[in-house]
Formats: C-alpha cells, structure tokens, sequence
C-alpha cells in the first residue's frame, strides 16, 4: 500500500548525543526534514520569500543551540517548534501581509470536488492553517501543538476545534471555486 | 446541535496519514458528521502539503550550514571581546577617579609639599592600576576557562 504522507526515516545521529552534529550529518537531517518544514511555512504564511528566510532561520536556531540527543520524532517536534515560534515572532511584530495571488504556479485541484484547495485555504488565517496543519499533517496531540505553538493545551483544542469547522465549511462541494 | 469532538478523532487522522481507512473506521466515518470533517480537511490538508512539497524544493544544505557556521564564529567573537570592554570601562572609570584625585589635591597650591603628595598620588595610583588589570585579567581568564573552546571548529 503506497503511503499518502511518507513517514519519517531514523535520522542518524552522533553517537556524542547530537551535541555536536559535523556537516554529514546535518546533510541527512536536512534532507529528511527541510522540505516538510519549508511545505508547512508555505502553507501557513502563503508565501515563498518569507518561508525560505524562515526555514534558514529555523536550521540556523537549531545548529546555534545544539540540543542533546533526541530521537527522529523529537528532533523534528523539535524543529517544527522552532520553526512555529519564528511565525509567531512575525505575527507579533505585525508582518503578516498575504503576497496576493503569489502561488499560481500550478493549482492544487481537489480531483473528487474540483475545488481549489489553494483559495479555500487563503481564506482561513495563519493561525488555523497552523494548527490544522500541526495536528492533521504533522499529527501532533494536542499537547505537542501546545508546545509548538506556545499555547495552552486547552486552548489548542478549542481554536482547532473552530479552525476545523470553518475549514470544512469552506471546503464543502457547493463552495466550489476553480 | 453542539457539535463535539468525536473520542476517535487521532484514529481518523492517523488513517488519513496513512491513507488506511479500516472498513470499521470507514462505516464511523459515514455515521459520524464530526470525524466526516476531520477526514475531510485532513485529507485537503496532506493534499495541499503533498502538492507544496512537491512544488517547492528547499536551499542547499551547504548554504544553511555555511550561514550557521558564521554565525556561530560571530558570536564566539562578541563572547571573546566582552571582556576587553569591561577593562576598558575599567580603565576609563580609573583614569576619571585618578584625575579627580590628582585635582582635588593638586589644586590648593603648588608647594614643596606637593612633591612629597605627588609621590603618594603616584604611588596610589600605581597600586590601583595593578589592581585593576589584576582585576581584569582575571576576569578575563576566568571567563575564557568558562566558555571552553572559544573558537569552535569549522
């Protein structure tokens, strides 16, 4: 059975703990988790430029702190919550214009619908695509989510409670937006 | 009606993952609206990131590490110049207090006597200079020893 989103393979580590990471083995980590990361800033801030500048800055934080050894799910919990605190920071400095129209290259067409999946999920706000994109891509607990995002657990069910409500109510077939 | 979370929700959202809907999980799908919703947005979502992925490929490894690497020496330079400020701080506030001293006793008058203050100031100076630099060197040793490696390697 083909897998629809493939799972992550074991990142090879130092055997040191991961402390100190030579560039091999940062190749094989980058590798395995950049464009996952890159695919989720994307999809959140909707816009190429700032997700390349942020991927950088994510890698960067993770070389600079040189976290002790963690296991393949960790250290890509562990990236993804670098990488949700460097959105963060930006919404709280207020730099959050949407680039109109920037993804046309190519259209992301539901085939059982034909709704644009592009422009539905433009509608919704960095936030909800964040967490929505956390717990369903991802499939992080609530608690994992809490983490990433600096909120609290409780809080996380209920904005991706109303976060998946409104999805699904922009996503419905009779919305159809091509 | 409220709607709720349904208790099956992570199943549903680890089938989609998967794309491995048991024919069990399939029938509580088309019975309950709530994981209807779940399975529907988490099937768009993998979809949207299946189709970003794929679209959009990352900057070289290289170039990150590269990036990091500099920042990294830029940062082990600050910490390795911090305490040069500090005794350059020292030395002005010393400078200011020596200069302040040599006025305060100098101004009365200029008498024989002064010579053999002079000789004092001098000798109290000399005195608070090698505490000083006593003072920041060791300071200076003290903070190298703690960083380690104050250059990592490349």
């Amino acid at each position: 059975m083909q897998e629809a989103y493939p799972v992550a393979e074991p990142i090879p580590l130092s055997e040191r703990g991961a402390e100190i990471m030579d560039e091999q083995e940062f190749q094989s980590l980058y590798n395995l988790t950049a464009r996952p990361i890159l695919a989720y800033l994307i999809g959140v801030t909707r816009r190429r430029d700032i997700a390349d500048d942020l991927l950088q800055e994510t890698f960067c934080r993770f070389l600079m702190r040189r976290p002790s050894a963690m296991d393949t799910n960790e250290t890509r919990r562990y990236l993804f919550r670098i990488a949700s605190n460097l959105l963060r920071d930006r919404w709280r400095r207020g730099e959050d214009v949407p680039c109109p129209e920037a993804d046309e290259d190519g259209f992301d067409i539901d085939v059982d619908t034909q709704i644009d999946v592009h422009s539905a999920l433009r509608l919704l706000k960095p936030r909800e695509r964040e967490l929505l994109w956390l717990a369903y891509v991802e499939g992080m607990n609530h608690e994992e989510i809490a983490a990433a995002t600096g909120l609290r657990a409780i809080s996380v069910r209920m904005l991706l409670f109303r976060a998946r409500h409104k999805a699904a109510g922009l996503l419905r077939p009779e919305r159809e937006r091509v | 009606m409220k709607q709720r979370l349904c208790e099956r929700e992570s199943e549903v959202v680890a089938a989609a993952r998967n794309d491995s809907f048991s024919p069990e999980l399939n029938r509580h799908v088309q019975s309950c609206s709530s994981c209807q919703k779940t399975q529907r947005v988490a099937q768009l979502f993998l979809q949207n990131a299946a189709f970003l992925q794929a679209q959009n490929h990352p900057m070289a490894a290289s170039h990150v590490w590269r990036q990091a690497q500099r920042r990294k020496q830029e940062l082990a330079l600050k910490r390795a110049t911090r305490p040069l400020l500090f005794m350059r701080v020292l030395s002005g506030i010393y400078i200011v207090a020596l200069a302040t001293w040599l006025l305060h006793n100098l101004w009365p008058s200029l008498r024989p006597e002064l010579i053999l203050n002079w000789s004092a100031a001098a000798s109290i100076g000399t005195v608070m200079a090698i505490l000083l630099i006593v003072a920041g060197s060791g300071y200076f040793l003290y903070h190298e020893k703690r960083s380690g490696n104050i250059f990592p390697s490349v």
